[in-house]
């Protein structure tokens, strides 16, 4: 009904990312970057129902929330939208060693190839972090589930960049101090925590992977 | 596994009652659906100062609608909306079917206002346009609203006539499909 309205330039004239998912766009999110009003990561995946498959890091297809009645588990599943909703504890197995606490809701979307172990797209959304508004890199005991350590980087006020730095930061610190990882209840002391970055792992932190 | 503090999953495929209907979290507004390949696409539109433009219908494509920005979706909502906050659109073409979704908001606080309005299909002259204060309980207001600017710029011709080039501006139609007279579903098959 518009085609005579229609914008005759061609469309990467007018919008070069009209298309997030083209490889062109995707490589500039393969991390984590602002969009507008969210923060967006953009992954290529092999996802099907029983997993959703890294290159690198292997079946990082489930994930865990803190909640009141302790860890509730996960599986992505193709074709769906999971929310984990602004301040939950969350931890990917093998993917990053902590519980990532935000003020933001993340949205995970997993969009399948339409043909069988070709890689698809998953999808991170999330708010940008304003204001006072902050992210966190925390460690649950894994035998009770006490708070050890608490890292707080104040992303709304310093930006996303802040979000790398203060991981670094949070997981050196807490694999280089073993009262920190050590139970102040129940006395278990847990394995070493990991970044998001899989090629930052020394190799304790590649073990590290490997086991949670 | 449902813990109601926790348990927010949109399927694309929702059961078919579910047509039409959005989701909420605690920052976003979220719609999903799987369409049968062979009906007409759910082509994406956006009003930019060049004009309409019309975002491709890929096998998998994703497309972010800037918050302040006019679109449209053929055959889903029969006007143009501009919300304050950005809405990502995600298409995704699977043998069963295309799957759609389309995610609303960011930042609690973000989704303030959103508007209505129509434009000539002919030389892009603005017809109408409502505008509306959202805010906490606008989601709710902004569906009632939808409704009674639907059904006024249904019902008045001189509203749908473009005052620069005479060109009388096909019915409008509702978000929810299961609100359409005969005549809304007969605009809804044709835009």
């Amino acid at each position: 009904m518009f085609a005579e309205i229609m914008v005759k330039e061609p469309l990467e004239k007018i919008a070069d990312d009209w298309d997030f998912l083209d490889e062109k766009i995707l490589k500039h999110y393969s991390t984590f970057k602002g969009a507008g009003g969210n923060i967006l990561g953009l992954r290529r995946r092999v996802i099907s129902r029983d997993a959703v498959t890294d290159p690198k890091k292997g079946n990082i297809g489930l994930s865990l929330e803190l909640g009141p009645k302790g860890i509730v588990p996960f599986r992505h599943m193709p074709l769906s939208i999971r929310v984990t909703t602004a301040g939950t504890p969350h931890h990917v197995p093998h993917n990053f060693g902590y519980w990532h606490i935000n003020d933001k809701d993340e949205l995970y979307l997993q969009l399948p190839a339409a043909v069988p172990g070709e890689p698809g797209h998953a999808i991170v959304i999330m708010g940008s972090p304003r204001e006072n508004e902050t992210d966190s890199f925390a460690w649950y005991c894994e035998k009770c589930l006490t708070l050890l350590y608490d890292h707080v980087v104040e992303t709304g006020r310093l930006g996303f960049d802040g979000f790398w730095k203060g991981e670094a930061t949070a997981v050196r610190t807490y694999n280089t101090d073993v009262r920190l990882r050590t139970c102040p209840e129940c006395n278990h002391v847990n394995r070493l925590g990991y970044c998001w970055n899989s090629a930052k792992d020394s190799p304790e932190e590649a073990a590290a992977r490997a086991q949670w | 596994m449902t813990d109601p503090v926790l348990h927010y999953l949109f399927q694309f495929a929702r059961d078919e009652s579910q047509r039409g209907q959005w989701g909420r979290t605690v920052d976003y507004f979220v719609w999903t659906d799987l369409r049968p390949r062979d009906e007409a696409p759910l082509t994406l539109w956006e009003l930019v100062p060049e004009g309409a433009l019309r975002i491709p219908d890929t096998d998998a494509t994703m497309h972010i609608v800037r918050g302040g920005r006019p679109h449209h979706v053929e055959h889903l909502f029969g006007y143009w909306r501009v919300c304050d906050a950005d809405i990502v659109s995600v298409r995704n073409v699977q043998p069963e079917g295309v799957y759609h979704a389309l995610i609303l908001g960011g930042c609690p606080g973000a989704y303030n206002n959103d508007a209505i309005l129509w434009i000539c299909p002919k030389c892009a002259q603005q017809l109408a346009r409502f505008d509306l204060a959202t805010g906490p309980k606008g989601w709710d207001r902004f569906w009632q609203e939808e409704q009674r600017r639907v059904q006024d710029f249904n019902a008045d011709a001189k509203l749908r006539t473009c005052k620069g080039c005479g060109f009388v501006h096909p019915l409008a139609f509702r978000f929810d499909p299961a609100q359409d007279t005969d005549a809304e579903r007969a605009a809804r098959r044709a835009w």
